[in-house]
């Protein structure tokens, strides 16, 4: 077994140096074939590569927004109860926010948003612009990330303080010499201090599309004071201890949200949950099930390069017989033919699928440069798919020698002397 | 070989090439074996190569009989015991003289630093230790028939069996060749050979004769 074995381990690379040696003497003949395999496994690379761009864009996406957040949002009651009929709105208060705090075992910390349209100046710049006024725990909660000075804390919301951070592409708006911090800027004419600037985001999933570079972020008792006209907060964002606990925290929050403001015990309008983990399942099933279509029609391209493989690889077994009954005469055995013709196929294949992976390579790094819209993300060429496009490379190479070394394993050795 | 029969299916109509052929080779002989075409002279070298097995009768190579051997055994003992010169030199034509000298070596499973100073030696002792990295069209047939012979010498085997060596040579040419068929002899080299010149059948010792598929 280990003799034959290290016998057969002896014969790979000269059989390898004639399949070479045979494309060398043939290409004109393989040319078309060795096409086909190039853009098979290109398209191989380039459409798995693009299936992991959009699983990496959602996940990025995701991850800056923040990827484990249930909003606790106000609409309209639907069902009467208690004597109350419905079409009553319900308003989320600072209130509620203290009892999601207090009376939610599953949360590991709440905040509370308000989002007003607000127009805000500095000495010579004016803009209009989103200004989010929210807890503290709110950067953590969705993930902002800052690139100079300090995000407002506890103090600044105890003591109301008129801070503010803002977005990347706000502070280049407003401020021409690119410093901000230390400086002031009015919000609907009352001075805020800038105290922070966020990294830029860019494009994000779930909220705020790409605008959340270009808003300002200020503390919520400060918000209240701000826009006296509200007496309510947007919204209210949750975020369990552990990621799969959504589901029993939302049946926290209602019992102990829903008798307070009155409602329905199968309300689900009035106040309703809107859970990032929850929203992003089916969407991530869409996003899986487009990689898997990608790869199966990039495999499917690539198959019938495979087949383009076989037959060239029994035509080149007819115009061989000779050769092959010489080699059998010699003492090859029909394994040894079978191997032989197994790995001169896996030679062609392996060639032209480097040079396909080579050039899937290129057009992915010439798309990455290139001024994509936001939306759409560039092939990601990861490890993965380069071992799967080199398992799909193998089990083709293998499935199109199949045939032609069978035949090839099958010539009589006999004929060596016949056709001599 | 006693008794042996072969027959081909050409169609629907079944063939017998050889009825009943009984031959002897002893260790160290140089037979030829002459026959007008169609007289089953090739057939019968197939057979003696193990090439072919016979569809009737016994056949004993070394004392060992063949008929029970498998096929892979029959691969092996063609790699290591048998040598093949033919009459179209059958070499690899993108190898050099090297590499086709080389071949059965490989399928005997010999590591490749041996193959080759293994090859380049017989290629010297054929007189081509000048000719080591030429591919066979850079040779004359001549050469080509030299290279074809180390080839059949590499695994060092007891019989070499040759179908019309110098059926495609001048008559220089074919009497160098006969003279290094000689040589093997005189080193103790059993040859059979197959052939319609009686220039080479007179090298021989012996000449089996056959005609419509029997011993004449």
């Amino acid at each position: 077994m280990g003799r034959s074995f290290q016998r057969r381990l002896r014969m790979l690379v000269p059989l390898a140096e004639d399949g070479l040696a045979e494309l060398r003497a043939a290409w004109r003949s393989h040319a078309l074939t060795l096409i086909g395999l190039v853009w098979g496994s290109a398209a191989v690379v380039l459409l798995l590569s693009l299936g992991a761009g959009f699983t990496q864009f959602l996940d990025l996406g995701v991850k800056k927004t923040g990827d484990r957040w249930t909003m606790v949002d106000n609409r309209y009651t639907t069902a009467e109860w208690g004597g109350r009929r419905p079409g009553r709105r319900v308003e989320l208060s600072l209130d509620d926010l203290e009892r999601i705090r207090a009376g939610v075992p599953s949360a590991l910390r709440a905040a509370g948003e308000i989002l007003e349209a607000a127009s805000v100046e500095t000495e010579d710049r004016t803009r209009a612009t989103i200004v989010s006024a929210g807890s503290p725990e709110t950067r953590g909660i969705r993930n902002h990330a800052l690139r100079r000075g300090r995000y407002y804390d506890d103090s600044d919301e105890r003591s109301g303080r008129r801070v503010a951070v803002i977005g990347s592409d706000l502070e280049a708006i407003l401020f021409a010499d690119g410093e901000s911090l230390g400086r002031s800027l009015q919000i609907d004419g009352v001075p805020f201090e800038v105290i922070g600037v966020l990294a830029p985001k860019g494009f994000q999933l779930m909220t705020d599309m790409d605008l959340h570079d270009r808003e300002v972020f200020i503390p919520l008792a400060a918000g209240v004071r701000l826009f006296r006209s509200r007496r309510s907060i947007d919204h209210v964002y949750v975020e369990p201890r552990r990621i799969d606990e959504g589901e029993r925290m939302e049946g926290e929050i209602r019992a102990a949200l829903w008798p307070l403001h009155h409602l329905h015990p199968e309300e689900s309008e009035a106040i309703f949950f809107e859970s990032v983990p929850k929203i992003m399942r089916p969407v991530r099933n869409v996003f899986l099930a487009l990689q898997a279509l990608l790869g199966f029609v990039g495999t499917v391209t690539l198959a019938i390069a495979g087949v383009s493989v076989a037959n060239l690889m029994i035509a080149i077994v007819g115009a061989r017989r000779r050769e092959l009954a010489m080699r059998r005469a010699c003492g090859a055995r029909r394994s040894d033919l079978l191997l032989q013709l197994m790995v001169e196929t896996l030679v062609i294949v392996g060639l032209g699928g480097a040079a396909g992976v080579a050039l899937a390579l290129i057009v992915a790094a010439l798309l990455t440069v290139a001024p994509l819209p936001p939306a759409l993300p560039a092939p990601r060429v990861s490890a993965s798919v380069l071992l799967t496009t080199l398992a799909v490379l193998a089990a083709v190479g293998l499935v199109a020698g199949v045939a032609p070394a069978r035949i090839a394993a099958r010539v009589d050795p006999a004929a060596a002397l016949r056709v001599s | 070989m006693r008794g042996i029969c072969k027959c081909f299916q050409l169609g629907e109509k079944q063939v017998e090439i050889l009825h009943g052929v009984d031959v002897d080779v002893f260790a160290g002989e140089f037979v030829a074996i002459m026959g007008p075409s169609g007289s089953g002279k090739t057939t019968c070298l197939e057979i003696l190569g193990a090439l072919s097995r016979p569809s009737q009768g016994s056949y004993r190579f070394e004392g060992r009989p063949l008929q029970q051997l498998d096929d892979d055994s029959l691969a092996d003992l063609r790699a290591s015991r048998i040598g093949f010169v033919f009459q179209t030199f059958n070499l690899m034509p993108r190898m050099s003289a090297v590499r086709n000298a080389a071949l059965p070596l490989l399928y005997a499973g010999v590591a490749r630093r041996e193959r080759e100073e293994r090859a380049r030696a017989l290629l010297d002792r054929v007189g081509l230790g000048h000719r080591l990295g030429h591919r066979p069209a850079q040779l004359s047939g001549g050469e080509r028939q030299r290279v074809a012979i180390a080839r059949a010498l590499a695994n060092q085997p007891r019989v070499i069996l040759a179908d019309e060596p110098t059926g495609n040579l001048d008559q220089a040419t074919s009497r160098e060749i006969l003279e290094l068929f000689g040589e093997l002899h005189r080193e103790g080299c059993t040859l059979v050979v197959v052939t319609h010149s009686r220039e080479v059948a007179a090298c021989a010792e012996r000449v089996i004769r056959l005609r419509d598929g029997r011993i004449d």
